[in-house]
């Protein structure tokens, strides 16, 4: 074999391994490509259909109105904001909404291959969910729960809708989950109450804070057939407590759905989530030009800062579950008597909003961050200041800024690829050492430049004198 | 002053730059160097941790960077490394000891420990008009626009990574012994450019002897060792830029006439033999990719890190546009013009722009060397503690191999890591306007018109530092 054939030959292999080694890691790869771009929602029409009006028999979860109103398929995605993760994902879940001027009617729909309406101590059940941000207005950077707003979540469980509708109790005994962790924090029921609905009527504001509201006012119904799960949710389009219920109007506001496979161990947080979507609520007598208005204003969402602070004000003032969970981490040194800077601070993969921080020295400043997608940290170079703010969790710190100089804050929580820099910088004026470092340099400058003047004064000088001798 | 020659001036005015110590006269050192087994016992170790630094990288995906062996190792523990320490410090020792080129070496020679001079493969010769460091420049150039992609996730480290193998291994079947390293890998050209600055060289101890030795087995190999690798000269070694120090001259000098010197830093910055606007371009491009890096990954700027990383396909394209702009047309420009300047008051119209442009040129090689160590303390002080993780789960499997796998990442003394950097912008500064005025002596005969012709180049070196001071902490 000649010297060129074998060349070819090693060359062929070298190319060959190398590429089959990135086919590998590619096909193997873990972690994902996404670009962290806040998507526009997708639109859901809820149309008005006056003459409906489900009690939720079993015929009508397949009543002929849902042949008629619009769906959406939803690309579901894992729940990673919170552990547990879930194993497995639902992929997709479609979804309807109609209402008939006095009750409002959602559908979902999706494949489950088996219907587990059973709990015992490795069984668990399937279920579905739907969340509704009580102001519908609220920026809704997260999934999980809401936070700028409270959220109303309805949350169907199949062994809850056979207890209740066909009065059978799946429940064996009484069991501990030891294999869901943090079971040592939970705190059991040791009674369980008596069902008034299918549907639980829950009220959140972030992770953690899932609370089951005293008067439970939706109702749903689910069925399996052919593979898969049809569950419809009914509730009145307003109620008398704006405090805990959310009340829809015409327009646009922003919906969520979750689903649940006990196939797969879902329970809690694992389960699968899609992004939120936009209700679009036909009204009941619409006129073009006042229905444009009207989508129009609720469309808007203020992102001014005065906008963001004031929910932000609204969060800490919910005390209905932000006492019971806790509405910030905080950190404050003890000093009293003097009103610090407040700065709020948002934060997003891979950067914070604002970017600069300038202050002067010796100002006590109050840093209140907000993560805006993930959790995300703060640490202060030069001070050692740290905290951290998951979604719905706002950060809070308290220094006083007795250093001089340029400092950067870096995310101490990994949040990313990018996540090493994620940084933003604190200016403490008068930036001292840089002032300094440009002093050294000026003087280092003007010191060679004497030096050169000086030299050649010298020799023009010399050069003078010689001409005069 | 440019009537002296190199061997009579000083660094800073205090240091000879003459000043030797030959590391050979220590016994074990040249016990060590004349070794056959020596560096390649090194480069052996060396290609396990590579290995495990490409397994994590083909297994690591797109997962966080922070948490990837091979990310970690490579851009933080390496990199820092190169910059801070093995290129200002050792010349080029890392080429000593990388395996990247190894696997086409071995093909070439098929031996790894033993001698044959009768290489395999094809043996071209690398085509003249490329015998410079253009296609490094532009390749390392290149690399820095998937710096966003790099840097941060394991599979595209292991496509760099391996991708140098690759193609180290196919160059080195096709042409002559180290080609692939001299010309072509992306990480020699900035060595070579640096090492200039380096406080250690290997030179030969007595050129008489040299001249007198016509067989000159340091370029042709004999059964001790093979004929320089880099395809160099090495009995008349007089900068270390393209030295790879792979320590074949120490075993096939029949005479032991080859020195591993200690020095003061940059006395090769005063080699008037073998510059070049391609070497001179280089200085501009490390310059420029030094701001990028700190812009990009230092600083507050979220938009820049989305052009970066590749967000969207239209800024990742703009970042390459501006990136590429910046360094090969503004920075190179605003050089020009101030070589024009120092050329005009200098008054020497027979020295020609272009020798101006190139010899005033390395006088920002002290300067880019200080940004880049500057730059790697802030690489280092706040992400070193994750190296304590990676070494304990290599492959993001939850392993806890060394107990630290649960280290908490913990920043150190990043509160002064802005003051570190001025220190260093100022160190590099003031070696850069010593060697700045050397090099202008050097350029004009005239020492009138050197001092004159100085002061264009001083204006330069000032407002690049006090830019980079800004930019670090201002």
């Amino acid at each position: 074999m000649s010297n060129k054939v074998i060349v070819a030959i090693l060359i062929l292999l070298t190319l060959g391994v190398f590429g089959g080694l990135v086919y590998y890691g590619w096909t193997h790869r873990y972690g994902s490509t996404e670009t962290y771009q806040l998507q526009e929602p997708r639109l859901l029409a809820v149309s008005y259909q006056p003459e409906e009006e489900l009690t939720l028999k079993p015929e009508d979860i397949f009543a002929e109105i849902w042949q008629n109103v619009p769906s959406i398929g939803l690309m579901l995605m894992h729940q990673v904001t919170e552990l547990p993760w879930p194993r497995e994902i639902t992929p997709v879940v479609k979804v309807q909404a109609f209402h008939n001027g006095k009750d409002i009617y959602f559908k979902m729909t999706w494949q489950d291959d088996h219907a587990d309406a059973t709990v015992s101590l490795d069984e668990f059940t399937d279920g579905c969910a739907v969340a509704v941000p009580m102001d519908a207005n609220a920026p809704v950077p997260s999934i999980m729960m809401g936070f700028s707003s409270p959220v109303n979540i309805w949350h169907w469980q199949a062994d809850n809708d056979l207890q209740y509708w066909h009065n059978k109790r799946n429940e064996s005994i009484a069991y501990t989950d030891h294999l869901y962790p943090f079971e040592d924090e939970e705190v059991l029921p040791i009674t369980t109450p008596e069902l008034n609905s299918a549907v639980a009527d829950l009220l959140a504001q972030r992770a953690g804070s899932l609370t089951l509201k005293e008067t439970q006012i939706v109702q749903g119904r689910g069925q399996w057939r052919d593979g898969s799960w049809s569950v419809v949710f009914k509730r009145s389009l307003t109620t008398n407590d704006p405090q805990r219920d959310c009340q829809f109007g015409w327009g646009r506001r922003s919906a969520s759905f979750a689903v649940w496979d006990g196939d797969q161990n879902d329970r809690g947080a694992r389960k699968s989530i899609s992004e939120w979507v936009n209700l679009q609520i036909e009204a009941p007598h619409p006129k073009s030009s006042a229905h444009k208005e009207t989508s129009h204003s609720i469309i808007r969402v203020d992102k001014t800062p005065a906008a963001d602070a004031s929910y932000t004000n609204r969060l800490f003032s919910l005390s209905l579950v932000s006492s019971a969970h806790g509405a910030s981490v905080e950190t404050e040194p003890a000093q009293s008597g003097v009103q610090p800077r407040v700065i709020n601070l948002q934060a997003k993969r891979f950067q914070y909003i604002p970017h600069q921080i300038t202050v002067q020295k010796g100002e006590l400043v109050t840093i209140i961050m907000e993560s805006l997608d993930v959790t995300h940290g703060f640490y202060l170079d030069g001070y050692g200041v740290t905290m951290k703010a998951r979604p719905g969790v706002v950060g809070k710190v308290t220094f006083v800024a007795d250093k001089t100089g340029r400092f950067s804050f870096r995310c101490s929580e990994t949040c990313g690829e990018f996540h090493p820099y994620m940084i933003g910088f604190l200016k403490v004026t008068p930036n001292s050492r840089f002032h300094l470092f440009v002093a050294a340099v000026c003087v280092v400058f003007v010191i060679a430049l004497g030096i050169l003047l000086r030299g050649a004064r010298r020799k023009k000088g010399a050069e003078e004198n010689a001409g005069t001798e | 002053m440019p009537e002296q020659n190199n061997q009579q001036q000083k660094l800073l005015g205090l240091i000879p730059l003459n000043w030797r110590f030959d590391l050979t006269s220590v016994p074990g050192v040249r016990w060590l160097l004349k070794r056959r087994w020596f560096p390649m016992i090194a480069i052996l170790i060396n290609m396990l941790v590579f290995m495990i630094i490409l397994t994590s990288g083909i297994m690591g995906g797109f997962s966080s960077g922070n948490y990837s062996f091979g990310v970690m190792i490579v851009w933080i523990l390496w990199w820092v490394m190169l910059m801070m320490f093995l290129v200002p410090v050792l010349s080029r020792t890392w080429c000593m000891i990388c395996p990247l080129p190894s696997f086409g070496e071995w093909l070439q020679r098929l031996r790894i420990f033993g001698v044959n001079n009768k290489l395999r493969g094809l043996n071209l010769k690398w085509p003249r008009r490329l015998r410079n460091m253009w296609v490094m420049n532009f390749l390392f150039l290149g690399t820095t626009f998937f710096s966003g992609f790099f840097t941060v996730k394991p599979l595209a480290t292991f496509f760099l990574l391996g991708g140098i193998i690759a193609l180290g291994i196919v160059l080195s079947l096709i042409f002559e012994k180290r080609s692939f390293c001299l010309y072509v890998c992306p990480v020699s050209g900035f060595q070579g450019l640096y090492a200039n600055m380096a406080m250690t060289e290997i030179r030969v101890k007595d050129p008489n002897i040299c001249a007198k030795h016509k067989n000159k087995t340091c370029e042709t190999g004999n059964k001790n060792g093979y004929g320089c690798p880099w395809l160099l000269q090495p009995h008349s070694f007089e900068r270390n830029t393209y030295c790879g120090m792979c320590l074949e001259c120490f075993k096939t000098c029949p005479f032991d006439n080859m020195a591993f010197n200690l020095r003061p830093p940059g006395p090769d910055l005063l080699v008037n033999k073998g510059r070049g606007l391609d070497e001179a371009f280089k200085g501009f491009i490390m310059l420029g990719i030094a701001v990028m890096f700190y812009v990009a990954m230092m600083g507050p700027w979220g938009g820049i890190k989305e052009w970066v990383r590749g967000a969207t396909l239209r800024g990742w394209l703009s970042f390459v546009g501006v990136h590429t702009v910046f360094c090969l047309v503004l920075i190179p420009g605003i050089f020009l013009v101030t070589a024009w300047l120092s050329k005009l008051a200098s008054g020497q119209k027979e020295v020609s722009l272009k020798t101006v442009f190139v010899n005033l040129s390395y006088c920002i090689i002290p300067l880019g060397l200080a940004a880049w160590i500057a730059f790697s303390f802030g690489f280092l002080l706040p992400n070193a503690s994750y190296i304590l993780h990676i070494i304990s789960d290599p492959f993001s499997r939850g392993w806890n191999l060394v107990g630290t796998a649960n280290f908490p990442w913990t920043p150190v003394a990043t509160g002064w890591l802005i003051p570190l950097q001025f220190i260093t912008l100022l160190v590099g500064y003031l070696v850069s306007a010593d060697f700045g005025y050397k090099l202008v002596c050097q350029t004009y005969a005239d020492p009138a018109a050197a001092k004159r012709g100085f002061i264009p180049l001083l204006v330069f070196l000032t407002l690049v530092i006090i830019s980079f001071g800004w930019l670090y902490g201002g």
